[in-house]
């Protein structure tokens, strides 16, 4: 079955939800195109997923008559990939995929579309994003980026800063989302109570397009979806329910009631013990109460360590007795009444996760080089192997071979950006002494 | 219904003509013809294939449309020997291409082609039209490789003109009117063309002699060709460079 988020994309820029503000900037840009070449010839456009940003820039070649060339995260993305299609669009006039042929001088354009841009990764995307760049300096085509996280792509490429104008995509008000998922099942037929419809809205965060997944699998085999059919489907929201149990645990001062509050939640221990770490503090004043509370998780995370160790997940009910019923129980003072905020830890992790995946990665394969665990090779092996990489030429040229180290990995062991130049020179050094145009050993300069 | 039998040769000359633009396509089948209508994934070029019956040594086909992924085409290719005659049947229960060279028997899956475009043949005016050797194209082309990756193509009242422009070097291939076996062109006419395109779409004309060219001013140029000893013809369009401001 079709997707729905695919079939309902807006036609015309007009029909697009939201930003107004960054839609008229985007418009502006297209416009310049039409009679010259605007200073910066391409635009980025930043924002969450599923807020329209792909959508926008699809409208924008259709309202403008402009053919269009879309580079996608499935497909490889390379320095020869993007040469061979971004590139050679940018640089030619266009035949459209119905077979007709726009002409520059006679305001046929085509718009050249990398979504995802800021998920280029590993060996697979090497030199992307400096063919990109290279790109957008020569190109007689409009070129559109689109990205979740401009960070991520100005890192690699400090470049992209000056020569695209950045454009801001944020997440559509609730009232916007309704507006969408009403349009969506007016043209599929579909009749919706208002409950459901502010419910997915809400739910959404402002994501037009899980929202309109969401209403897809809703609407799957009925006519009309009442709000009924949202608990049929064991929809809720995960956080409510974690905000309910916490104001048990932190607030009711009730062993029971604390205890009872975990019974229906979909979250195991390992993870209400950071919920619970984050709003402890905020929560119990007191720092006697403080104490004990903080006392009381120590104890629950003991449980969860030997259920780690041991695996034995019968002890976690012992987890879950300390952190609810116990810590319920240390406070004999009132409580702050504050808002309950998400884990900062979780946050923060999720932040590092590109990173730590490609250490990970690393000492995987150091790993399997040295014969030792993952552990041992952070241990023992990645500070001697640092040091020598960064001190010895033919050491990482050799290294880089044998290990089959990404642009990723090397960034990581050098301390280095991903597009730096040496990041970049050792990968090429890397890859001749592969196809075995030179040949190096690791430590030359103690052989002669 | 689709069911042929055809020598590997005349089977490479078809693969490699349309893999000069597209990994995958589809091709459209008709009771005394097959035809394939792509355009590359940089929007810069087509193809327009149609290939007779005759070119086979066997075929039969209803109206339909077959999509295949021409590397393993190639596969196929790699395993037949000269003269060898490979037999092609669609499998329409499993949906696949069943691939008969020598004893082997190759089961292939089909690409689905709802994404597929079916692009027209645009009308373009092109004033200029020359009938040139392969041979002069392909020595002409070599020639420009190691200067540019673009090439201008002329043409005048007198001749036919390759020429490539690199930053330091410059080559050019001449061919006056009487080298061509046909020149219509009352005023010069020029365009531009990336070079590696136009080298492919050069490099797969493996059995004509000649090809049609026709040229205009900042224009699309259309390359004419026959296939298969002429049981077959192609097109080739190319789009211009983008004129500088």
């Amino acid at each position: 079955m079709l997707d729905w988020a695919e079939k309902h994309r807006p036609k015309s820029l007009r029909e697009v939800a939201g930003n107004p503000a960054a839609v008229r900037q985007l418009e502006a840009w297209a416009k310049v195109w039409e009679t010259g070449r605007p200073k910066k010839r391409a635009v980025v456009l930043v924002g969450d997923p599923g807020i329209g940003k792909t959508s926008a820039a699809l409208a924008l070649a259709a309202d403008f008559g402009w053919g269009l060339i879309e580079m996608n995260a499935s497909d490889k993305r390379n320095k020869a990939a993007v040469h061979e299609v971004a590139t050679r669009g940018a640089l030619y006039e266009t035949f459209t995929d119905d077979g007709e042929f726009l002409r520059r001088r006679d305001g046929g354009l085509k718009l050249i579309i990398l979504d995802e841009a800021d998920n280029l990764f590993g060996r697979e995307d090497y030199g992307g994003i400096g063919a990109i760049a290279e790109t957008i300096r020569k190109t007689g085509q409009p070129i559109v980026l689109v990205v979740n996280d401009y960070y991520e792509l100005t890192r690699r490429s400090s470049a992209l800063k000056r020569l695209a104008l950045k454009i801001v995509f944020r997440r559509p008000r609730h009232a916007t989302v309704a507006r969408v998922l009403r349009g969506v099942a007016a043209a599929e037929g579909i009749r919706l109570d208002e409950e459901v419809l502010t419910y997915l809205a809400e739910r959404s965060g402002g994501d037009l397009r899980s929202a309109i997944n969401d209403l897809q699998a809703l609407a799957a085999g009925r006519e009309v979806v009442r709000e009924e059919d949202l608990l049929a489907l064991g929809y809720r929201d995960e956080h409510t329910e974690v905000f309910q149990a916490l104001e048990a645990i932190l607030r009711s001062g009730d062993l029971d009631a604390a205890r009872k509050s975990t019974f229906t939640l979909d979250e195991d221990p390992e993870r209400l013990i950071l919920w619970i770490d984050e709003n402890l503090p905020r929560e119990y004043w007191n720092p006697e109460d403080l104490d004990r509370g903080i006392h009381a998780l120590a104890r629950a995370d003991e449980f969860l360590g030997r259920v780690r160790r041991s695996q034995r997940y019968a002890l976690w009910k012992y987890a879950s007795d300390w952190m609810t019923g116990g810590v319920a129980v240390a406070r004999e003072g009132s409580s702050a009444g504050s808002q309950y905020r998400f884990p900062l830890w979780l946050v923060k992790m999720s932040r590092s996760r590109y990173r730590r995946a490609t250490a990970d990665s690393l000492l995987g394969k150091m790993g399997d080089a040295y014969h030792v665990s993952r552990r041992r090779a952070r241990l023992t092996v990645l500070p001697m192997f640092a040091h020598l990489f960064q001190t010895e030429e033919p050491f990482r040229f050799f290294q880089t071979a044998r290990l089959d180290l990404g642009a990723r990995e090397v960034a990581y062991v050098l301390g280095q950006k991903q597009d730096s130049k040496a990041v970049r020179r050792i990968l090429e050094g890397a890859e001749s002494l592969r196809r075995g145009e030179s040949t190096v050993t690791p430590f030359s300069r103690f052989e002669s | 219904m689709f069911s042929a039998k055809i020598r590997s040769e005349v089977l490479k000359e078809i693969t490699d003509v349309i893999s000069t633009l597209v990994d995958e396509a589809k091709f459209n089948l008709a009771a005394d013809s097959l035809t394939v209508r792509a355009v590359d994934p940089a929007h810069v070029a087509m193809v327009d294939m149609t290939i007779g019956k005759d070119a086979f040594e066997d075929f039969k086909a209803d109206e339909g449309e077959l999509g295949l992924d021409l590397d393993k085409i190639k596969e196929v290719l790699r395993l037949a020997r000269a003269g060898d005659v490979i037999s092609l049947e669609h499998d329409e229960d499993r949906n696949r291409l069943v691939v008969r060279v020598g004893n082997i028997t190759r089961h292939m899956a089909l690409v689905d082609t709802a994404g597929m475009s079916d692009p027209k043949v645009p009308n373009l005016d092109l004033p200029a039209k020359l009938v040139v050797r392969t041979d002069e194209l392909r020595q002409g082309i070599k020639a420009s490789e190691s200067v540019s990756d673009h090439i201008a193509l002329l043409a005048t009242p007198d001749g036919f003109e390759m020429v490539s422009e690199g930053d330091a070097d410059s080559v050019r291939l001449d061919l006056p009117k009487d080298l061509l076996d046909e020149l219509q062109s009352k005023e010069k006419v020029r365009s531009l063309f990336p070079l590696d395109y136009f080298s492919n779409m050069v490099k797969a004309l493996s059995s004509a002699k000649t090809v049609t060219i026709f040229l205009g001013n900042d224009y699309p140029v259309r390359i004419e060709f026959g296939l298969a000893g002429d049981a077959g013809n192609a097109t080739f369009l190319l789009a211009p460079r983008i004129e500088s401001e």
